[in-house]
């Protein structure tokens, strides 16, 4: 018998609840006001650039005494971390006793058009590293670098491993070409020179496309009709509105950097192969020393497992751990079960290596 | 494969009457509405304007409204094709015919509906392309935003259009170049190339893409016919709509992973970017021409200042490790790293070096930048 029992009395009724939800939530959003992100209170330490550094205010009388950098990627906003009261990785860490700095990277403009990597990492990432030292008085903190961020992290901690006392890496893309990295598969046959000698800065909206076309259907789509439901009550629509603000809120990149990035990253896979050269050095995962905790998302679409947990092989340190967060890419941060497992983990571990 | 002969005997008839009773019904009701028309969508769009949004609300959720209310309507439409598509169904039933082919052929249809229908929409109509699945149509919209000439025209041109297109006008772009402007006339014409090469990119592109519908279709069908076996039922609209879209990212996921979609997709890329980058040499010669300065000299000057920059920073670090030498005098310029050393702890050092970052601070905020 065919399987679609639908009558048509039924399907009248059903479009015209969804036609009520509809107009309602449409009010919703209508009167919703401005979205505002970030839970945590935080103070400026130190500014280059577009660049910002902050420092999170502890929430304990005695933080831990090395703090802990949270290094993001350039491609989304950093307040992802600090969504909202309840969906906030960075208070977590409050929370588990860390001293917590993190950089804005900003928005760059046709100013920043020649930033490379030399400049973000030896540069921007030395500096910041650098302030916090002196701030805190310690030879070597912490780093935990998020997907593009962990990239970076593992670059600057293999360039200056006297500077870093303990490496986090979350949802890091290491092998570039694993099979199922449709990105970095599309992402080969683009011509990157061509790409950023005729745009300038990479265009945020030109990511998001690309971000898009991964699940289209999904996230131009149903993602919109599943709304309905939500929008009934404001406090559930604020919270898709955050999400939605940070899905799309995508700044331009810096030409050179992205150019750089491409090839060396995506299409050369030089993190695995050894050839990635930052100004003018070299980066060898094996000079990594220092302990390595990586964590990944077993069902992170945007940077899959097998290209995080290639990291085990090529690193040199014996102090490597590694942790599985049941969810996706985005999941790893706003979801109610990485509030509870992420920061967790990564406190404890950290306390195991900093006392 | 279920036989919707054998199965539509019996108590199947019996479901098949009621329901042909029940789908007359509505037939009668959607006679009453104008000609051409669509209930639904007419009475959302009566809903909209009695309850919708208050004359200058807040843009915050506005663009979240525009998409909410873009797939709301394509649900809409959704529901309108489907009733009458399961209407169609209830007179196969009733003739004893396997469902399987007429569905098939129904909902492939609505799929060149929405198709056709695309290739004239514009603004929330796009919804409606959304719901098929066109990544291209957002592609087109990004992608206008680069050119020189926003939208895609030639957007609704079959691709062998776009081939013969390209034929003819090759030919005439292959006419020597005459004259005192000779050399802009070249450059024009290799533009022109240009663009056609984008063109047929993104129609190669397209294409492609368009056999995740039918990809699509086969695995709705497929799940279908699974469900028939195990005796489950979809009752409800968003049930059915929810299975086109699971069928739709299989289709999808299967077909982008391919070396062949990587490839179109990277020559669509390219092709708009060699456009591009040729429109951009040729606006060159305007601004040169107006005294204007263009993109080369801004490259020019942001790379030297970014040069000059980088070697600022080294200067004020080398003089900053100078200037925190023993026995140096002064402040330190710039922060200075702290030292590396295994003979002191880390402890004993760090009151000097506050100070100092207090002093780098204020010299910091002193030169607050563009932010």
């Amino acid at each position: 018998m065919f399987p679609i029992t639908l009558r048509p009395d039924q399907m009248a009724k059903e479009l015209a609840e969804f036609g009520e939800k509809l107009t309602h939530g449409s009010r919703t959003l209508a009167g919703i006001g401005d979205i505002e992100v970030g839970a945590c209170a935080k103070e400026v330490v130190y500014q280059e650039d577009k660049l910002t550094l902050y420092r999170y205010q502890p929430r304990v009388k005695q933080p831990h005494p090395v703090p802990l950098l949270i290094v993001y990627a350039l491609v989304n906003r950093p307040y992802m971390t600090d969504l909202q009261e309840d969906r906030s990785l960075v208070r977590g860490l409050l929370d588990a006793g860390l001293d917590v700095y993190l950089i804005d990277w900003g928005y760059p403009d046709a100013a920043d058009r020649f930033l490379n990597l030399d400049d973000y990492i030896n540069g921007y990432i030395r500096r910041c590293v650098d302030r916090i030292r002196a701030r805190s008085a310690q030879e070597r903190i912490n780093l935990l670098g998020i997907c593009q961020g962990g990239a970076f992290s593992l670059c600057f901690s293999a360039l200056h491993p006297e500077r870093v006392r303990n490496l986090v890496t979350m949802v890091t893309p290491v092998d570039f070409h694993t099979p199922d990295n449709l990105l970095s598969h599309w992402v080969r046959q683009i011509d990157v020179d061509l790409l950023v000698d005729t745009l300038g800065n990479v265009p945020g909206e030109l990511l998001n496309w690309t971000f898009l076309t991964l699940k289209p259907f999904r996230l131009t789509g149903q993602k919109y009709v599943d709304l309905v439901n939500i929008l009934e009550k404001e406090e559930a629509a604020r919270n898709f509105l955050r999400m939605e603000k940070w899905i799309f809120d995508s700044p331009d990149q810096a030409g050179e950097a992205f150019r750089e990035f491409v090839k060396q990253f995506f299409q050369d896979n030089g993190l695995v192969k050894g050839t990635v050269e930052i100004g003018g050095r070299r980066v060898d995962l094996k000079d990594l020393s220092m302990p390595v905790f990586n964590v990944y998302a077993t069902q992170d679409h945007l940077v899959p497992p097998a290209s995080s947990l290639a990291m085990k092989s090529l690193v040199g340190t014996r102090d490597y751990s590694e942790f599985a967060f049941r969810g996706g890419h985005i999941g790893i941060y706003v979801s109610g079960r990485a509030q509870k497992e992420i920061p967790a983990a990564v406190a404890e571990w950290l306390n195991a290596r900093s006392g | 494969m279920a036989d919707g002969n054998e199965r539509d005997k019996g108590p199947g008839r019996d479901w098949a009457e009621a329901q042909r009773k029940y789908w007359d019904a509505w037939l009668e009701l959607s006679r009453q509405a104008p000609e051409g028309s669509q209930p639904w969508q007419q009475a959302l769009e009566g809903m909209l304007k009695f309850m919708g949004p208050p004359a200058g609300a807040g843009t915050t959720g506005s663009e979240v409204s525009d998409r909410l209310l873009e797939q709301g309507r394509a649900f809409f439409q959704f529901g309108d094709e489907m009733m009458g598509l399961l209407r169609r169904m209830q007179s196969a039933a009733q003739a004893g015919e396997a469902w399987q082919a007429r569905f098939g052929q129904g909902l492939e249809t609505l799929r060149e509906g929405f198709g056709k229908a695309g290739e004239q929409a514009a603004g929330a109509a796009q919804g409606a392309l959304a719901f098929w699945g066109l990544p291209l149509d957002t592609w087109r919209r990004v992608s206008s935003a680069f050119s020189t000439l926003p939208g895609d025209f030639l957007g609704g041109l079959k691709n062998e259009g776009v081939s013969h297109l390209h034929a003819g006008v090759e030919r005439s772009l292959s006419a020597p170049a005459l004259g005192y402007t000779r050399e802009w006339q070249e450059q024009a014409q290799h533009g022109a190339r240009l663009w056609l090469d984008y063109q047929k990119a993104q129609q190669d592109y397209a294409e492609l893409l368009g056999h995740v519908n039918s990809a699509a279709l086969e695995r709705l069908m497929a799940r279908l016919e699974k469900m028939a076996e195990a005796g489950e039922q979809v009752d409800n609209l968003r049930g059915v709509y929810d299975l086109w879209v699971d069928a739709s990212e299989e289709a999808y996921a299967e077909v982008v992973a391919t070396t062949g979609y990587a490839e179109r997709h990277g020559r669509m890329v390219n092709a708009l970017m060699a456009w591009k980058h040729h429109a951009q040499l040729m606006s060159e010669e305007f601004t040169t021409a107006a005294n204007l300065p263009g993109k080369r000299e801004m490259d020019t000057a942001h790379r030297r200042i970014q040069a000059l920059r980088r070697e600022v920073n080294e200067l004020r670090e080398t003089v900053a490790m100078l200037q925190a030498r023993p026995g140096a005098g002064g402040a330190p310029a710039e922060q200075p790293a702290v030292k590396s050393t295994r003979t002191r702890p880390a402890e004993k050092k760090a009151a000097p070096r506050r100070k100092g970052a207090a002093a780098a601070a204020r010299s910091t905020a002193s030169r607050k930048t563009d932010k």
